[in-house]
C-alpha cells in the first residue's frame, strides 16, 4: 500500500463539490430514515450507489487523461498503485456510510427513541461496507481491462442481464411446456444463475453470517488479484506520433 | 560496449499487424542528449513508450545500465515529460508536484523544500496554489518538467518539452537540458522543433519506416568541428581536439592562399537532413 496514493485519492474526493454534496444528501436521508420503524433503511442503498460511482473511476478515466503514464513511470508497482487507489476509494465510501449511520443515530436520539437499535444498525453498516468493497473490487477488475467508464456500463449491464435472465427462466418454468419441464427437471440452471448473481452482486442479508462474509471476502480477494495481474501486464499507450 | 547508459537492441512493435518499429537499435550514453526526429507516424512515440515500459515490445532487448526497464530501481532514476499532462482539474500545481515527488521516492523530509525550489526554478512559484485547470499550456508543461526533474533522474525522456512554452520557457528548457547533461544524465528528446533539437542535442536519430534511418552526430565530446567558408562559397570542415588545433588549421588555410570569410561551429543542418529523408 502506498500512503501517498491513498491520501491523494481521499483528497481528490474531499475536494470535490459533488462528493461533499452527496455526503450532505446522505446525511439528510439518514435523518429521514431515523423516522422509520425499520432501522437502517434508504441510506445503505445510497452508499452502494456511491461505491459504483467512485469505484468506476479507479483507473479507467486516468487512461483517457494520460495521467496514468506519469504514474507508471514512477517507482511504484502497478499492483500497489491499484490497491492503494482501492483503499482510498473505499475509505471515502466508508466515510459516506459513517455519515448515513451517524445521521440516523442522531435523528433517533433527537426524536427521543427509547433505545437506539445498535445491533441492527451495526449489521446494516457492516453489510453496506462489505457490499461496497465487493462492488469496488468488481469495478476495479473491469477497469483494469477497459477504458474510461466502460467498467460501470459492463458492471450494471451484467447485473441487469443476470436479473433479467433469472426472471425469464422463472417465467418459462412456471409456463410449463417443454422448456418449463426442462428447467424443472434441471433446477441447477436457475440455482447456478442465482449463485453467480449473489457472488458477483451480493445483496446484504438480514443477518451477517460468517459464510456470507467469507464468500464476500473470497470474491473480493479473487477480483483484486485478477485486477492486479491484468493491470501489471496492461499496456499504457500515450500520445500519437 | 559497457552496460552503462540505455541500450535497446532490435526493438520491434506492431499494432494489429501494422509494423511500427521494425528492429530499432538505440544507445544513449550517460551525459548525452539524443534527439529523436522523424515524420508523423515514424514510431517516435512508440519507441519512447517501449523504452519507458508503457508498451511491451514484441521483440528485442531494452536495458538501462544493464537492468530491465520495469525494474523499480530504473524507474526511481527515470524522469518523463509527456506532451500533455493532466491529473484532474482541482489539484493545484504544488499538490501535483508534491504527489509526483512522493511517488518518485523523494525522502519525505525533503519533499516540501524540493517542491518549492523546483516550482521557483520553473517560475511557477506564484501560481503554485492555483488549480491546474487555470494553467495555460505552457504552465502545464513547466509543471510536467518539475515532476520529471524533482528527483534528479539519470534517464530523462522528454516528449515535446517546449510545446506551448513562450521564448523564456524555451530558453529555460534549454538551460535545464544542459544542466542535466552536466550532471551526467542521459536525455532522449522527442521533438518536431528541429532548431531546438539542433541547439541542445549531441546526436540525432532519424526514425523512418520503423528503423533508425540515419544517425547524425551534432557535437563531439572529444573534438571540435568548425566550418570555414571560403571566398567563392566553398565550405571546408576543420577538425581539432582543441581550439589551438583549430586556430593552427585556419592559419594553414590562410597561408595556403585560401580566402577565409567565416569560421563557425559546424552543426548538421537538420532541416536539410529532414527534407532529404522524408
Amino acid at each position: 500500500m502506498n500512503g501517498a496514493v491513498v491520501a491523494e485519492t481521499v483528497r481528490r474526493h474531499l475536494s470535490s463539490a459533488g462528493f461533499i454534496a452527496y455526503l450532505l444528501f446522505l446525511g439528510l436521508i439518514g435523518l429521514l430514515a431515523s423516522g422509520f420503524a425499520m432501522p437502517g433503511s434508504l441510506w445503505p442503498s445510497l452508499v452502494g450507489l456511491l461505491a459504483i460511482i467512485t469505484g468506476s473511476a479507479i483507473v479507467g478515466p486516468e487512461f483517457s487523461t494520460g495521467a496514468l503514464q506519469l504514474i507508471v513511470s514512477k517507482p511504484i508497482r502497478r499492483s500497489v498503485y491499484l490497491l492503494s487507489r482501492v483503499a482510498g476509494v473505499f475509505a471515502c465510501v466508508a466515510m459516506a456510510a459513517a455519515v448515513g449511520l451517524g445521521a440516523e443515530v442522531a435523528g433517533r436520539l433527537l426524536r427521543g427513541d427509547d433505545a437506539v437499535p445498535w445491533p441492527r444498525l451495526m449489521t446494516v453498516f457492516a453489510g453496506a461496507l462489505a457490499a461496497s468493497l465487493l462492488t469496488i473490487a468488481m469495478l476495479t477488475l473491469l477497469g483494469s481491462v477497459t477504458r474510461a467508464y466502460f467498467n460501470a456500463a459492463i458492471y450494471l449491464g451484467t447485473e441487469a442481464a443476470l436479473s433479467a435472465a433469472q426472471a425469464v427462466l422463472g417465467m418459462l418454468r412456471i409456463r410449463g411446456q417443454a422448456m418449463g419441464d426442462f428447467l424443472t427437471s434441471h433446477p441447477g440452471i436457475e440455482r447456478g444463475l442465482a449463485t453467480v448473481d449473489d457472488v458477483l452482486f451480493a445483496s446484504v442479508p438480514a443477518e451477517l453470517t460468517g459464510t456470507w462474509l467469507l464468500r464476500i471476502a473470497v470474491t473480493i480477494a479473487v477480483a483484486l488479484v485478477l485486477a492486479c495481474a491484468a493491470f501489471e501486464r496492461r499496456e499504457v499507450p500515450y500520445g500519437a506520433d | 560496449m559497457t552496460d552503462r547508459g540505455v541500450r535497446a537492441r532490435g526493438v520491434r512493435k506492431a499494432f494489429d499487424g501494422h509494423v511500427v518499429l521494425a528492429g530499432v537499435d538505440v544507445d544513449i550514453e550517460p551525459g548525452e542528449v539524443v534527439g529523436l526526429i522523424g515524420p508523423n507516424g515514424a514510431g517516435k512515440t512508440t519507441l519512447m513508450s517501449c523504452l519507458l515500459g508503457f508498451l511491451h515490445a514484441d521483440g528485442g532487448r531494452i536495458a538501462f545500465d544493464g537492468r530491465r526497464n520495469d525494474d523499480l530501481r530504473v524507474r526511481a532514476r527515470t524522469g518523463f515529460v509527456p506532451e500533455r499532462v493532466s491529473l484532474g482539474r482541482r489539484i493545484t500545481g504544488w499538490q501535483f508536484v508534491r504527489y509526483m515527488a512522493r511517488l518518485s521516492g523523494v525522502p519525505r523530509a525533503e519533499v516540501d523544500r524540493r517542491v518549492t525550489d523546483m516550482l521557483e526554478r520553473l517560475e511557477l512559484g506564484g501560481a503554485a496554489g492555483r488549480p491546474m485547470s487555470q494553467y495555460s499550456r505552457g504552465m502545464l508543461q513547466r509543471a510536467a518538467l518539475c515532476q520529471a526533474l524533482i528527483h534528479e533522474p539519470d534517464y530523462l525522456f522528454l516528449d515535446e518539452p517546449a510545446s506551448g512554452l513562450d521564448p523564456n520557457g524555451i530558453l529555460l528548457v534549454r538551460d535545464l537540458i544542459a544542466e542535466q547533461k552536466r550532471r551526467g544524465a542521459m536525455v532522449l528528446l522527442n521533438s518536431h522543433q528541429l532548431s531546438e533539437v539542433e541547439k541542445v542535442c549531441d546526436r540525432v536519430l532519424f526514425l523512418r519506416g520503423g528503423v533508425v534511418a540515419r544517425a547524425e552526430t551534432l557535437r563531439h565530446a572529444d573534438r571540435i568541428v568548425m566550418a570555414a567558408r571560403l571566398l567563392g562559397g566553398e565550405v571546408v570542415l576543420i577538425d581539432g581536439r582543441d581550439e589551438a588545433e583549430i586556430a593552427a588549421a585556419v592559419r594553414r588555410l590562410v597561408e595556403g592562399g585560401a580566402g577565409v570569410v567565416e569560421v563557425r561551429p559546424h552543426v548538421a543542418d537538420l532541416e536539410s537532413i529532414f527534407r532529404g529523408e522524408t
